[in-house]
């Protein structure tokens, strides 16, 4: 079981979707067949790959648990798109300016965006791969131009009891437009040994645009779930991320950030907080490939007992 | 105050203005709109004297006197102030510093006394609330650790603080939200006044928006190819570069 397209992950990718986001998925399928599974030889993964421990078949995720409320100890204002075990769960948020549609309803262009994704487009991200090439019918959420949009929009991974869940997101923010988006992890896993969340990202943030990004966990601290965050920044568009990553069984998180344009601005903030066994992994990556860019980033971590 | 005819520029041996002429009157605003690549930012560098940038070509007059005959200093001595659209960051010289060593120069160059510490401190603290920064960047080294939007309010304060006769504004809206660059915009109205010009370069019409101009000014390949009134950056937002015969966007 050395390679990542031994595993059987009990899922398929999505027979809903058109003919470019097919492709794409069959190219990372083939892609997958040539990725290795993660140990401590693998650069990325050193310190970290003991606690991968995948096994060679997850169940089937259940699809028949319902959504029960969302405890995270705060309140919000704000649109909520629930991604439960293998289910999406996607209503018509009444905001003017902002269309959400499920991958299986995207046209040509939009799957195209979609495949053009910083994640998408990277060959260096195990997991990310595995989720292409198993590619799940996704949200795309597109923000016209110069549109606020006013209400957060919250997506929730939802997965209880045993099984993966591979959810898929696509932001297009059009040029002069804004929107903070807030991604949330909560997994029950039960003490079962096969739970696994493994999200993809992608957010293409075009001229003079700007998003804020919240990523936070809830689970019960013995889960494993893999994310992947890519973002594309065109000329004089921002980029402010904040994470709050608490320590689990396995939680690791690669953001992307790639500076497309002349004045493109990324400010990235985290803080991390393990305690006894636990572990959290953050991996990020700016890449600034047009000049007159700034980044910045700030990760803090508190690491008790074994952490 | 500012008749350029015919100008011909260069940088590192490509030339990019190809025959621009403009006018601006004191009292006026002038917006400059045009696809990346097309010389705006060139224009900007001229007129400020980077001497990174040759005039091939033309002539510039400023209230009358040749001003390709004039350095750098004596351009910013006459009053011309460049707010630039990367600002760069001098750590090691306090705000503080660098705007009280400007604005004494130019009072000194106008024959008038230089400000003391306590009257420039008490201007200094007004003019960076009005801004919406707070008094403690005043201290910091210029631009130091400040985000894109800070850098550029810091810019509009070193204007407000200097007054000069004819501004520059090189691209300040770009990459501001939608609070700062009413920050910025109130900041640029403040200052309009009839014996003052201003020059706007704006790769976006939302903040033709907030600083009305008198005129609107599309260059492109290295000339001014069509003027107008703000509907003019109404119908560009609208249509793009297309139906005036060039490509929207080119690589700087």
């Amino acid at each position: 079981m050395t390679v990542l397209s031994n595993i059987d992950f009990a899922i398929q990718a999505s027979k809903d979707l058109g003919a470019e986001l097919q492709d794409f998925s069959q190219t990372k399928l083939e892609k997958l067949k040539s990725i290795r599974i993660p140990t401590r030889k693998t650069e990325s993964w050193k310190y970290s790959a003991k606690r991968l421990k995948l096994t060679e078949t997850y169940p089937q995720s259940s699809s028949t648990n319902t959504v029960n409320e969302i405890d995270n100890g705060y309140e919000l204002d704000c649109h909520v798109i629930i991604f439960n075990n293998t289910q999406l769960s996607l209503n018509e948020l009444g905001e003017t300016g902002m269309t959400i549609k499920p991958f299986s309803d995207l046209n040509e262009a939009q799957s195209l965006q979609v495949v053009s994704g910083a994640i998408a487009q990277s060959n260096s991200y195990e997991f990310a791969i595995a989720n292409s090439a198993y590619l799940q019918n996704g949200i795309y959420i597109n923000v016209a131009k110069n549109t606020h949009i006013n209400k957060p929009v919250k997506l929730v991974f939802l997965q209880t009891g045993e099984g993966v869940n591979f959810p898929r997101v696509f932001f297009n923010i059009e040029s002069g437009s804004s929107i903070t988006i807030i991604e949330e992890i909560h997994i029950q896993a039960n003490n079962s040994p096969s739970t696994l969340v493994n999200s993809v990202c992608d957010i293409n943030i075009e001229a003079n645009a700007k998003a804020q990004y919240l990523r936070m966990n809830f689970d019960d601290g013995k889960s494993k779930h893999v994310g992947a965050t890519g973002v594309n920044l065109h000329r004089d568009a921002r980029f402010e991320s904040y994470h709050l990553a608490l320590g689990s069984e396995l939680a690791r998180h690669d953001l992307l950030v790639k500076m497309l344009g002349s004045g493109a601005e990324c400010q990235l903030n985290g803080v991390c907080i393990t305690q006894d066994k636990q572990h959290y992994a953050n991996h990020t990556v700016v890449e600034h490939i047009a000049p007159n860019c700034t980044s910045d980033e700030t990760y803090r971590c508190i690491a008790d007992n074994e952490a | 105050m500012l008749e350029i005819k015919n100008l011909y520029a260069n940088v590192e041996q490509k030339e990019i203005l190809k025959g621009l002429n403009l006018n601006v009157n004191a009292g006026e605003v002038h917006a400059i709109m045009g696809p990346n690549g097309s010389g705006k930012s060139t224009l900007s560098q001229v007129l400020a004297g980077n001497d990174a940038y040759s005039v091939t070509k033309g002539a510039i007059s400023y209230q009358d006197k040749d001003l390709l005959d004039m350095s750098t200093e004596e351009r910013a001595r006459e009053g011309i102030f460049l707010a630039f659209q990367y600002p760069v960051e001098i750590p090691g010289v306090s705000n503080l510093q660098f705007m009280r060593t400007a604005i004494n120069n130019i009072r000194q160059h106008r024959g008038l006394d230089e400000m003391n510490a306590a009257e420039f401190m008490k201007q200094a603290k007004a003019t960076i609330q009005q801004v919406n920064l707070d008094p403690s960047f005043l201290k910091r080294g210029v631009n130091e650790g400040f985000s894109g939007g800070e850098k550029k309010r810091n810019e509009i304060m070193q204007m407000l603080m200097l007054e000069p006769r004819l501004a520059i504004l090189d691209e300040t809206d770009s990459g501001l939200d939608i609070d700062a660059l009413k920050v910025v915009a109130d900041g640029v109205n403040a200052l309009r006044s009839p014996d003052r010009a201003i020059i706007m370069v704006t790769h976006y019409q939302r903040l033709l928006d907030y600083i009305v101009p008198d005129y609107v000014h599309v260059l492109a390949n290295g000339q001014i190819i069509k003027s107008g009134g703000k509907e003019l950056a109404l119908e560009l937002e609208d249509k793009g570069y297309g139906w005036l015969g060039i490509a929207d966007e080119k690589t700087a």
